[in-house]
C-alpha cells in the first residue's frame, strides 16, 4: 500500500499546527503529511491531544496557528472550504453519536440526501449496500437504541461512509465497547483499510495497528514524539516516553 | 457450619448443572386477592382504605343528592346551543355543526393513523350508540310524567311582601292525543303541602311557602321550648329565649286561611281560536280526576274557577312549562321537557295575551324523586347528548374508515410493507390542513364568497394535488415545463380571486402577492413531497392523475366564472357572535397553531450566537413570562388600538387570540429550549462532521429530538392554554365561561350558577383529559419517545 502511495500527492498536509485551550497549549507545532490510501494510527497517553488533533482535521476544533490542507483545500475561515472539506472526511466517534430519533437506515441516508442532495432511492440503495458491507443488513429499520454497541459503531461507520469520503477519521472507535464487540468493529475497519481508504485512527488496539497501519504516530503533550512503521515503533521504540507508554500498555 | 459437604477445594472451578426451567409459581389472582394485596395488606392500609372510601362516599353522596333532588338542570339542557356556540346566528348553525363534523372526521382519521385501539373499542362504541338511541325515549316513556301544581280561585295569596292571585285562565301547549289530568292536591296538613313537589305556578308556590313558614315557626318554637326545659342555658340566654318564644307568632296555615280545597274547582278546557269548550267538569277532594284528551296540536286554554273566596290547589299532569324564544321568524314556544314546539302566537282574550305556563312562572318547587329526576332531566339530557354525539361518532368512524381505506388502496413502498397505516400517517398533515382550512372558512365566512370563490378554493386544493403529481414526474422531459405552467396558472388564479373579492381583476396588489406566495409555498411543498415519493405510481398512473387534476382544476375554476352564477353561500359572520365552546376552541386552536412556530423561533433565537437576536428573544420571553396572562389580555384588548389606529378595527376575538399567541409562544419557547438543552452536544458535532449546515442540523437533528423530549410539557401547555381561555370572559368575550353569565341572567334560570359551573367544568375536564390521554398514549407508543442511546 505504502510504496505507490508515497509517491503520489499527499491528501492531508499539516504544517506546524498549534492550538490552545485558554492558556493551555494542546497541540505544539504538529506537522504530518498523509498520502492517499495510507492508514495512520495515532497512539499516546491520555490528554496528549490525539482527539484534538484529529478533530482539527475536520474543523470540529479550530487550530490557531499553522496550516492544514486537505485534498488541496486550505482550511481557513471560509465556510465553503470547511463544508467542502467536511464532505471529504468521514468521522467515527468513541460514543457513536448516532441520531436516536432516526432509524438505522435514516441515519445513514440523512447526509447523502441533505448534503449531497441525492434522491431517496440512490441514498437508500447506498445505505443498504453499506449495511451489508458492515454486516448488519437486517437491522435497517431498527432504532439505534435497539442495537448493541458494536452494531451501533458499525452503523456509525456506515453513516460516515455513505458520504463517500476520501478520508476517514476514527477517534477511539472501540474504547466504549465490550471485548467481544471490539472484534466486529475492528474487522470492518480492517476491511476498509484493505479497500484503500485513507484512515487516521486514534486507538489503543496495538494488534490492529501492527496489522493494518502504514505508520504509527506517538503523541505526547501535544507533540509527535516519534513516528514510524508499526513494527519499528512497537519493537524498538527510540524515545523514552514511547518506551514508557508501550511498556505500560502492552 | 458444615464445610465438608463440598469436597472440592476452595477456588476450584465449578460447573453448574443445567437447572430445569420452571414456570413461575402460581400466585393468587382475582378480585379478592387483588383487594387483599392492594387495599387490606396491613392494618394501616385497611384504615386508610376505609377512611378514603368513607370520605369519597360522603362527598359523592352529597353531590348526588343535590344533583338529583335539588339542582335544576334545565338551565343546561335548554341552553345547550348557547354553551356550544354562543349567539352564533341560528340560520348559520349548520356551519358550526359542519365544522364539528369535519373535526370529528379528522380525529377519526388521526386515531386510525396513530392510536392502536384496544379490541373492545368497537363494541363499546356500538353499545354506546345503541344506548344513546334507545335509552332516552325509553326512560322518558317509563317514568311517570312530571306533575304541575296550579292554583285556582280568586283569593290574593300572601307570600312575604307580595300577594299572588291564581290565574283564572291559563294558556298551555299540547299535542293531539295527549291526555291531561287534574285532581285536587290532597294536603291534610302543612307538612304535606310544604313537601309538595312539581312545577308550581306563582300562587301555588305562595301556598307552599306559607306552609313552609308555618313549619319553620313551629320547629323554632319546639326548639326554644326544649332549650328552656333543659338546664344548660345561662340566665341571659334563658331570658333571650323566653323573649323570643313570647314574640314568636305561628303564622296562620294557608290551608285554613284560604280554605284550600274546601270547594270544588270548575274546570273548562277551551280552544282559544274558536272559543269552543273542548271539555268541562269539576274536581273535588277525594273525587275522580278530571281528564281530557287533546284533539289537536297547539294552544289550549285552561279555565278554572272556585265558588266563593276559596282556593283550589290542583295537581295536574300533561300541562308542562313552556319557554318563549324570539327567532327572526317570530316567537316560538317550546315545552321544556320534550321540545314540543308551537309557532302559533300566544292566545289573546279581549285583546290581551293571557298568562301561559311559562317556565319563569312555573318553577319546580320541592325535592325531586329519582324517577322525576330521570323524567325531567336525565332523559332530555341524554336525548340532547345523543343528538350531538351520534353524528360526531358516526363521522369519526367514517374518518377512521377513510384512513383504513387509504391504507388499502394507496401503494406503499417496499420498506413500509408491514405498516398498513403508512398512507394515513403521511396524509395526516394534509388532512388537518384541509379540515382546519375549511373550518375557518365556515366559521369566518367570506363576503362576496359566491360559487366562483367556492370553485376557486376547491380548485386550489386540486391544484395542490396537481403539484404533487407533477413533483412525481419532475424528472421527465415535460416535468419542468409543466411545473412552470402550473405556477403561471396559480398566478392567474390569484388574479381571479383578487378580482372576485374586490370586484376588479387583480384586486389589491399586496393581498394578491400574499395569496400567490402562500399558495406557491403550499404547492411547492406538495411538489417536494411528490418528488420524494417518486416511483409510488407507474408512469401511466402519474399521467392520468395529472390529467384528472388539470380537468378538475379547469372545471372548478372556469365553469362558475363563465356561467356567472352568483349568490353568497357563506356570508361573513360577525366574530362577536362567536361564543361558548366554539370560541374557546377557536382561541385555543388558533393560538396553539400560531404560537408553535413563534415559540420555536424564539427558543432558537435565545440560543443564537448573534447577541442582538439572543437579546431580543430573551427580553421578549422574560417580559412575557413576567406578566400575568390577564394583563396581556387587557393589553391586547385596550392597548393594541392605541399602538396604531389601524389596529382598532381588529375584532376582539382576534385581539384575544393575538394575546394568547404571544403569551403562549414565550412559554413554548422555554419548553423547547429545555428540550434543546437536553440534546447532547455530540449530536450537533456528529451532524457537523457529516457536513450538514447549521440550519439543517437544527431542523433534522436537534429540534426533532428536543420536541420529542418535551411532548409532555407541550401537552401540559396545550391543556393550560385551553383552560386559560376562560380568562377572556373577563375582557368581555362570551367563551364557555363568559356565556355562563349570560345564561344565568335569563329570567327562567336566575341563580342557577352552581348547575352552570358544574356543567362547564365537566366540559373543560373532558377536553383536558382527552388531551392528557392522547399525550400519554403518544409517550407510551414510543413515537414520541426520544430513543436515547
Ligand atoms: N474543550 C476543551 N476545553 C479545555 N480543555 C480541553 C478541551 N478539550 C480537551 N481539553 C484538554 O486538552 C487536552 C487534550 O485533550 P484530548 O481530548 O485531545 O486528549 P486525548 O489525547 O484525546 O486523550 P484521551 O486519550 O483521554 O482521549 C487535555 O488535557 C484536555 O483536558
Ligand atoms: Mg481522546
Amino acid at each position: 500500500m505504502t510504496s505507490e502511495a508515497a509517491t503520489s500527492e499527499p491528501i492531508i498536509v499539516c504544517k506546524d499546527v498549534s492550538k490552545w485551550f485558554g492558556d493551555f497549549q494542546v497541540l505544539r507545532d504538529v506537522s504530518v503529511t498523509v498520502q492517499p490510501k495510507e492508514v495512520v494510527v495515532i497512539i499516546g497517553p491520555s490528554g496528549s491531544g490525539k482527539s484534538t488533533f484529529i478533530r482539527c482535521i475536520n474543523r470540529l476544533e479550530e487550530h490557531q496557528e499553522g496550516e492544514i490542507i486537505i485534498d488541496d483545500i486550505v482550511m481557513d475561515h471560509n465556510v465553503r472550504n470547511i463544508t467542502a472539506i467536511r464532505r471529504e472526511i468521514g468521522m467515527v466517534f468513541q460514543s457513536f453519536n448516532l441520531f436516536p430519533h432516526l432509524t438505522v437506515i435514516q441515519n445513514i441516508m440523512l447526509a447523502p440526501m441533505n448534503v449531497r442532495r441525492w434522491p431517496r432511492e440512490r441514498a437508500e440503495a447506498k445505505a443498504r449496500e453499506l449495511l451489508t458491507r458492515v454486516g448488519i443488513p437486517e437491522q435497517a429499520d431498527k432504532y439505534p437504541g435497539q442495537l448493541s454497541g458494536g452494531q451501533q459503531q458499525r452503523v456509525a461507520i456506515a453513516r460516515a461512509l455513505a458520504m463517500e469520503p476520501k478520508i476517514m477519521l476514527f477517534d477511539e472507535p472501540t474504547s466504549a465497547l465490550d471485548p467481544e464487540m471490539i472484534k466486529e468493529v475492528l474487522d470492518v475497519m480492517k476491511e476498509l483499510a484493505r479497500s484503500g481508504m485513507t484512515m487516521l485512527v486514534v486507538t489503543h488496539e496495538m494488534g490492529f495497528a501492527s496489522e493494518v497501519a502504514d505508520r504509527v504516530l506517538f503523541f505526547d503533550q501535544g507533540r509527535i514524539v516519534e513516528e514510524g512503521k508499526p513494527d519499528v515503533i512497537f519493537e524498538k521504540p527510540q524515545h523514552p516516553r514511547t518506551q514508557l507508554f508501550l511498556s505500560q500498555i502492552l | 457450619m458444615d464445610t465438608t459437604t463440598d469436597p472440592r477445594p476452595f477456588g476450584a472451578t465449578r460447573v453448574h448443572d443445567e437447572t430445569q426451567l420452571r414456570p413461575p409459581p402460581v400466585r393468587a389472582s382475582g378480585a379478592l386477592a387483588w383487594m387483599r394485596k392492594n387495599l387490606f395488606a396491613t392494618p394501616f392500609d385497611t384504615i386508610v382504605t376505609v377512611v378514603t372510601v368513607g370520605i369519597l362516599f360522603w362527598m359523592v353522596s352529597g353531590f348526588l343528592a343535590w344533583g338529583i333532588s335539588q339542582a335544576n338542570w334545565l338551565v343546561v339542557t335548554r341552553n345547550f346551543r348557547l354553551f356550544m356556540a354562543g349567539t352564533f346566528p341560528i340560520e348559520s348553525m349548520w356551519r358550526v355543526e359542519l365544522t364539528a363534523l369535519l373535526c370529528a372526521l379528522g380525529v377519526g382519521f388521526s386515531i386510525y393513523a396513530y392510536l392502536r385501539l384496544p379490541r373492545w373499542v368497537p363494541w363499546v362504541l356500538i353499545a354506546l350508540a345503541a344506548m344513546l338511541v334507545i335509552v332516552p325515549p325509553l326512560l322518558f316513556a317509563i317514568t311517570p310524567p312530571a306533575p304541575s301544581l296550579l292554583a285556582a280561585g280568586d283569593a290574593a295569596i300572601a307570600s312575604g311582601t307580595v300577594t299572588e292571585t291564581p290565574n283564572r285562565q291559563l294558556g298551555f301547549t299540547g299535542r293531539a292525543g295527549e291526555t291531561i289530568s287534574l285532581e285536587m292536591f290532597t294536603a291534610p296538613d302543612d307538612g304535606v303541602l310544604a313537601g309538595a313537589a312539581g312545577f308550581s305556578d306563582r300562587a301555588s308556590a305562595a301556598l307552599i311557602n306559607g306552609s313552609r313558614a308555618v313549619l319553620r315557626a313551629e320547629a323554632r318554637q319546639v326548639e326554644l321550648e326544649n332549650q328552656l326545659a333543659g338546664d344548660f342555658l345561662t340566665a341571659r340566654q334563658r331570658t333571650a329565649a323566653g323573649d323570643e318564644l313570647g314574640g314568636l307568632a305561628i303564622p296562620e296555615s294557608p290551608l285554613e286561611a284560604y280554605g284550600v280545597n274546601q270547594q270544588a274547582v270548575q274546570i273548562r278546557l277551551l280552544n282559544p281560536d274558536s272559543g269552543e269548550v273542548i271539555a268541562e267538569g269539576s274536581v273535588e277532594l277525594g273525587g275522580a280526576p278530571f281528564t281530557a284528551v287533546l284533539p289537536y296540536d297547539g294552544w289550549y286554554i285552561l279555565d278554572k274557577s272556585v265558588d266563593g273566596g276559596a282556593v283550589g290547589l290542583l295537581r295536574t299532569t300533561g300541562i308542562e312549562p313552556v319557554i318563549e324564544r324570539g327567532l327572526t321568524s317570530g316567537l316560538v314556544y317550546t315545552r321544556v321537557l320534550d321540545d314540543f314546539t308551537v309557532v302559533q302566537p300566544r292566545p289573546k282574550v279581549d285583546g290581551k295575551e293571557i298568562p301561559y305556563v311559562s317556565l319563569t312562572d312555573n318553577q319546580w318547587q320541592g325535592l325531586r324523586s329519582f324517577t322525576q329526576y330521570l323524567h325531567i332531566f336525565a332523559a332530555p339530557m341524554l336525548g340532547m347528548l345523543a343528538r350531538g354525539l351520534l353524528p360526531l361518532m358516526a363521522v369519526g368512524v367514517v374518518g377512521w374508515g377513510l384512513g383504513w381505506g387509504l391504507g388499502r388502496i394507496a401503494p406503499r413502498p417496499e420498506r413500509e410493507r408491514s405498516n398498513p397505516r403508512w398512507a394515513a400517517q403521511r396524509a395526516l398533515f394534509p388532512v388537518w390542513v384541509v379540515v382546519l382550512g375549511l373550518s375557518s372558512l365556515l366559521l369566518v365566512g367570506l363576503s362576496g364568497f359566491g360559487p366562483v370563490a367556492v370553485g376557486s378554493v376547491l380548485a386550489r386544493f386540486v391544484w395542490v394535488g396537481w403539484m404533487y403529481f407533477t413533483g412525481m414526474a419532475f424528472d421527465r422531459a415535460w416535468g419542468k415545463p409543466l411545473f412552470g405552467l402550473l405556477i403561471i396558472m396559480a398566478l392567474f388564479q390569484s388574479l381571479v380571486e383578487g378580482g372576485v373579492l374586490t370586484g376588479r381583476l387583480g384586486g389589491d396588489l399586496t393581498s394578491l402577492i400574499i395569496n400567490f406566495i402562500f399558495w406557491l409555498a403550499i404547492g411547492g411543498y406538495a411538489a417536494r413531497r411528490g418528488a420524494a415519493s417518486r416511483g409510488l405510481l407507474s408512469t401511466r398512473r402519474q399521467v392520468w392523475a395529472i390529467l384528472i387534476c388539470a380537468g378538475l382544476w379547469l372545471a372548478l375554476l372556469l365553469i362558475p366564472l363563465l356561467t356567472g352564477t352568483s349568490g353568497e353561500p357563506l356570508p361573513a359572520i360577525d366574530t362577536r357572535r362567536w361564543g361558548g365552546l366554539l370560541l374557546t376552541a377557536v382561541i385555543t386552536v388558533v393560538a396553539l397553531v400560531a404560537s408553535f412556530p413563534i415559540g420555536i423561533l424564539l427558543a432558537l433565537g435565545r440560543r443564537s450566537s448573534l447577541p442582538l437576536v439572543r437579546g431580543v428573544c430573551t427580553a421578549y420571553i422574560e417580559l412575557v413570562r413576567g406578566v400575568p396572562l390577564i394583563t396581556v389580555l387587557f393589553m391586547a384588548m385596550l392597548l393594541v388600538p392605541l399602538l396604531n389606529p389601524a389596529l382598532a378595527s381588529v375584532e376582539n376575538a382576534f385581539r384575544a387570540i393575538v394575546g394568547f399567541t404571544l403569551f403562549s409562544a414565550a412559554y413554548l419557547a422555554e419548553n423547547v429550549r429545555g428540550g434543546l438543552q437536553s440534546v447532547p452536544p455530540e449530536q450537533e458535532e456528529a451532524g457537523r462532521a457529516l457536513g450538514l449546515s447549521g440550519w439543517q442540523i437544527i431542523m433534522l437533528i436537534t429540534l426533532p429530538q428536543a420536541l420529542r423530549a418535551v411532548i409532555p410539557a407541550l401537552v401540559g401547555q396545550c391543556i393550560s392554554l385551553f383552560k386559560d381561555t376562560s380568562l377572556v370572559a373577563l375582557v368581555g368575550l362570551t367563551d364557555l365561561t363568559g356565556i355562563s353569565k349570560g345564561v344565568i341572567s335569563q329570567a327562567e334560570y336566575v341563580g342557577l350558577q352552581t348547575e352552570v359551573y358544574v356543567f362547564i367544568s365537566v366540559i373543560y375536564f373532558i377536553f383536558s383529559y382527552a388531551m392528557a390521554y392522547v399525550s400519554r398514549r403518544i409517550e407510551a407508543s414510543g413515537s414520541g419517545k426520544a430513543r436515547r442511546l
